[in-house]
């Protein structure tokens, strides 16, 4: 397909066939992402229980109400706690593991998959396990304890040891993700930059500070921005793991989506519920562009 | 923490032990919920809520009654279509698209790559109404089409190709060009292959996704056969509790696939040294 | 090598368009087990074509099963009414009507559990039963009471085959080891609480058994609100259902003091122990749960101890019971059409029919919605159902705008008692705010 390179540069010529490439992926989007999220934020201006077809114009009566709302409120501080928590200790953790498959020399896709079987696991025996570790009376975490002679805890039934319990978990489940993904950016490091500072007379340490680290800065972006557009989400976990399934006891586990799910499919308030969809997607938005910023370099070749 | 990353004819050193045990340390705890998953699928009914790990009585009859009482190899066969076609549309238009937004230079591209990013930031239950009004509106209900076009192209495999695209030498590509090769050549014979680790774990993860989505293929699904096996799932659950020897029993099943997945394609992450292209 | 991928790729994908236009037309919902008979060669093709209408239940294996069954027989006698039955997973079957609705797509006939009503009807998805099929006087005569609960505005929206109510499932062999006879169970509220005080064990500063797990969660939100509080001389609402009466008298106190301290002073309950109050019992880590006839099937075939039922004990001042009901009504779009219409009230007709309903109790554990059915000896000596039957005269429904809500907040102000040491009097005023501005909003958006 040869083009006509009379009238256009050169870098015009690659930004055409950029947008060319990007056609059927854009058209994508905002078809089938774009416009729905608008329709979804714009319910957030009505009052709509969803059954009627009548959605009487509230204006932005429906945030006044959620800015008033105690458990609104309590829901963002849990999912910020989420992601404070969860989030840098995946990465590290994460990192640790990778760093430990790739050194391993025997074995490697064996270990590998075992990392990995949490993805496999449904997430209801996951939860049911966890929750049979945490169980205050017969839970080998508390028989654990009692044998260190410590005091015995209640976990997932306090409202002060709930949510960092329920973060254990999302570490657990989500770390195979990031070891995946480390690995393959560990893959992508050529050995040749190694041996070269190795002849120059580098020490381990140094490599990882200078070779290692600095070259998977693409990889800890990508993970840093999805682990929080995720954590923010947290949500099935929190269903799954929380007493009594409602994020609580009295809401100390609940979580954003989980307060938008249960107000819009649960008791109808699909308005209110848009709205919180809306300060959830602004939250997101400024968190990532933020992190965007902060933790990208451009990296040397 | 020390980097062994290349040595892999390491001698057998303390440490390298130490590296031993601390992987099946970590592996065991991975691995007990999958156990119990398998153990629990083996349990007479009355046996599952007796407090034990370990059936006392194992049993294959869940995995009988699981595969004659439903249409589970229907389900089985509806999952696998969607979940295969859907990885191998992310794989290619997820990957094309990492790649311009990481190696071509054009006007609009940070807005665009914030824009096609935005799209992560809504939760998808709230997208499920306006995407049923559009399907029910196109006749796309109970149809595999219909079950997989939310995720036929995702942001999230756009961006870790991005990432990924960005590690490959753009005076490569230049080469290549003076060479005669087509822009799109660029993409599928220089850089795709040169990032087959992200690309294997964008596969891995992608099957994944789609082989354990729920609320859209619950909603979009409405006769029994079209049904995905997590959506089948939940009909062991009901008013009076689950049947919980029997959901983990549907559950092991379901694990075969992703698990043969997940083996087909680690191996292309350890595929190593994969950047020994500069050649000449 | 990369040719050839790409046509593979283009050819699948192609594939997944072709099957996206064509989607496969499976046979006709048979979803658990096969059905007995095949359903008779379709419509012997005499007259005009047969009406289709969809029948949409939430999927429960027993009903499910019998539904098929019944759709066969009705189908035999109404040769051109075709009944399509489809099911949807309990969790998410509001969610699945939730979508329908604003796509215009959904049922002839559904079945609803009658705490949605409010919003059903207010929301106009469903159509008034029309009087001449369905008499209200006829309605309020052979039906039970708790029925009349779905009467909005002088019309009834929706019809039930089964009703239930509560009783307590007891675990015969921990209280024979705590030398209680299981043959003569507690018959008040007072003498329950002393059992659970003898059944409790407790090891060292560990409870291991509790004697009646409290699980607001479950069922133990009913049996406060409509049981507890009439127990105790007390209406938890007032007849128009716009205020909440709970605490407008000190019965609603006294009723919520009782709850708490089976917690707070007699120990016979622990949130710590077990997931939830059915998982403890069945697990045998509590002697006692207050649930429904529709858990018989799940503890005949998990329990593995000696078990039985017995009614629901009465309090100082009266005996009542909680009950529900899942009902069937007719959409106002099937209302729309005079031909679906009539097929639906034929197929109403059917399913809340005497015939119906004794085979349906025997099938599902759920008691006949019939006065007359309910007088059938069968039934009333059946042992697991006699418990139920007893005290299904005094059992109400309780009105609810959003039971989410409505459950959460009863849920709320139990654990902030016991796990923040609330003043009970307090949690319950807070509660009943909560409830009551629900029911607020509710009753002024209402023309």
């Amino acid at each position: 397909m040869a083009l006509r390179s009379r009238g256009l540069t050169l870098g015009q010529r690659r930004a055409m066939w950029a947008y060319i490439f990007l056609l059927v992926p854009l058209t994508f989007f905002i078809t089938i992402r774009f416009a729905p999220t608008l329709f979804a934020m714009s319910v957030s201006l009505f009052r709509w229980d969803i059954l009627s077809p009548n959605k009487p114009w509230l204006g932005l009566k429906n945030y006044e109400a959620l800015f008033a709302d105690p458990v609104f409120w309590k829901s963002l501080s849990n999912t910020l706690m989420y992601v404070a928590l969860s989030v840098p200790a995946q990465l590290v953790i994460g990192l640790f593991f990778a760093l430990l498959l790739q050194a391993a020399a025997h074995w490697r896709g064996f270990f590998r998959a075992l990392y990995f079987v949490p993805f496999v696991t449904s997430t209801v025996a996951i939860s049911w396990v966890w929750r049979w570790i945490y169980q205050p009376a017969f839970g080998p975490l508390n028989k654990l304890l009692a044998l260190l002679g410590l005091p015995e805890q209640r976990f997932l039934a306090s409202p002060d040891q709930a949510l960092a319990s329920i973060v254990v978990t999302l570490v657990w489940q989500g770390l195979g993700f990031y070891v995946i993904i480390f690995l393959a950016g560990l893959e992508a490091i050529p050995a040749d930059f190694y041996e070269a500072a190795k002849i120059d007379g580098a020490r381990t340490w140094d490599l990882f500070r200078h070779i290692t680290l600095p070259l998977l800065n693409p990889t800890i972006v990508f993970l840093t921005v999805i682990g929080t557009i995720n954590g923010i989400q947290v949500f099935t976990q929190v269903l799954n793991m929380s007493f009594q399934g409602m994020g609580g006891p009295l809401d100390s586990t609940k979580s954003l989506v989980l307060f938008i799910y249960q107000e819009g499919f649960k008791s109808f308030k699909m308005g209110y519920a848009a709205a919180g969809t809306v300060i959830l997607f602004a939250l997101i938005l400024v968190i990532t562009i933020i992190q965007l910023r902060v933790t990208t370099r451009r990296v040397e070749y | 923490m020390p980097s062994q990353t290349f040595a892999r004819r390491a001698p057998l050193r303390l440490s390298s032990v130490l590296i031993y045990l601390m992987l099946i340390a970590g592996g065991l705890v991975m691995v007990i919920p999958f156990v119990w998953m398998i153990a629990t699928s083996l349990k007479p009914a009355k046996e599952v809520f007796l407090g034990y790990f370990f059936p006392l009585a194992p049993t294959l009859e869940n995995y009988a009654l699981v595969l004659n009482k439903v249409p589970f190899a229907r389900w089985y066969l509806n999952s696998l279509v969607v979940a295969t076609c859907t990885t191998l549309s992310v794989a290619f238009f997820d990957s094309l698209t990492g790649f311009v937004l990481a190696k071509y230079e054009f006007p609009g591209k940070n807005v665009i790559f914030v824009f096609i990013l935005s799209t992560l930031m809504v939760p998808t239950e709230m997208l499920v109404i306006p995407w049923f009004i559009l399907s029910n509106n196109l006749n796309w209900v109970d149809s595999y089409w219909g079950i997989m076009f939310p995720g036929v192209i995702t942001a999230f495999g756009t961006f870790l190709m991005k990432q990924f695209m960005e590690g490959v030498p753009s005076e490569l590509l230049d080469a290549a060009r003076m060479d005669g090769v087509s822009e799109f050549g660029l993409f599928w014979r220089i850089a795709l292959p040169l990032v087959k680790p992200a690309l294997a774990a964008l596969c891995i993860f992608t099957f994944l996704g789609n082989w354990n989505a729920f609320l859209w293929p619950v909603i979009i699904t409405e006769k029994m056969d079209m049904r995905t096996v997590p959506v089948g799932l939940s009909f062991f659950s009901g008013e009076a509790g689950s049947s919980w020897e029997l959901i983990m029993a549907g559950a092991s099943m379901a694990t075969v696939p992703v698990l043969i997945v997940f083996l087909f394609f680690q191996r292309q992450i350890i595929k190593g040294i994969a950047l020994t292209g500069l050649k000449g | 090598m990369k040719r050839v991928l790409f046509v593979w790729v283009a050819a699948l994908v192609l594939v997944a368009l072709m099957s996206a236009c064509a989607a496969p037309t499976p046979e006709p919902t048979k979803p658990a087990a096969p059905a007995p008979t095949q359903p008779p060669a379709a419509a012997p093709t005499t007259a005009a074509a047969p009406v289709e209408i969809e029948y949409w239940q939430y999927f429960y294996e027993s009903k499910a099963k019998l539904v098929d069954e019944l759709i066969v027989e009705f189908q035999k006698q109404n040769p051109n009414i075709k009944v399509i039955h489809t099911t949807f997973p309990y969790e998410q079957y509001n969610e699945k009507v939730a979508a329908s609705v604003p796509a215009g797509r959904g049922p002839d006939v559904i079945n609803l559990y009658y705490g949605w009503l409010p919003k059903y009807i207010d929301s106009g998805y469903l159509a008034p039963l029309p009087e001449k099929d369905f008499p209200v006087a006829a309605i309020e005569k052979d039906f039970v009471p708790m029925v009349q609960i779905a009467k909005v505005d002088g019309k009834y929206y929706a019809l039930p085959t089964a009703v239930r109510n509560l009783a307590i499932f007891y675990n015969k062999d921990l209280w024979t080891k705590a030398g209680l006879d299981p043959a003569k169970p507690p018959k008040t509220f007072d003498e329950l609480a002393e059992a659970a005080k003898k059944l409790t064990k407790v090891e060292g500063s560990k409870m291991t058994v509790a004697g009646w797990r409290v699980d607001l969660s479950n069922q133990d939100h009913n049996l406060y609100r409509e049981i507890l509080v009439r127990a105790y001389g007390g209406v938890p609402q007032s007849e128009d259902h716009k205020k909440i009466l709970w605490n407008a008298t000190p019965a609603g106190y006294e009723a919520w003091q009782f709850l708490v301290d089976l917690t707070v002073k007699h120990k016979v309950s622990d949130p710590t122990i077990g997931q939830d109050g059915p998982t403890a019992w069945l697990a045998q880590q509590a002697a006692v749960m207050v649930s429904g006839s529709f858990y018989l099937g799940t503890a005949k075939s998990k329990a593995t101890f000696n078990w039985g039922v017995f009614p629901m004990p009465a309090g100082p001042k009266a005996q009542a019971n909680f009950g529900s009901f899942w009902t069937h009504g007719i959409t106002t779009k099937a209302a729309k059409d005079p031909a679906k219409l009539a097929a639906s009230v034929k197929f109403l007709q059917f399913l809340t029919s005497a015939e119906v309903m004794k085979k349906w109790t025997p099938a599902i554990g759920e008691l006949p919605a019939r006065v007359e059915v309910l007088k059938d000896p069968t039934f009333a000596n059946d042992p697991l159902l006699a418990p139920f039957l007893q005290t299904l005269p005094v059992s109400y429904a309780s009105y609810f705008v959003d039971e989410t809500a409505d459950r959460k907040a009863l849920m709320d102000a139990y654990d902030a008692v016991i796990l923040k040491n609330a003043d009970p009097k307090k949690s319950l005023d807070e509660a009943v705010q909560k409830v009551q501005k629900l029911f607020d909003d509710y009753w002024a958006t209402k023309k």
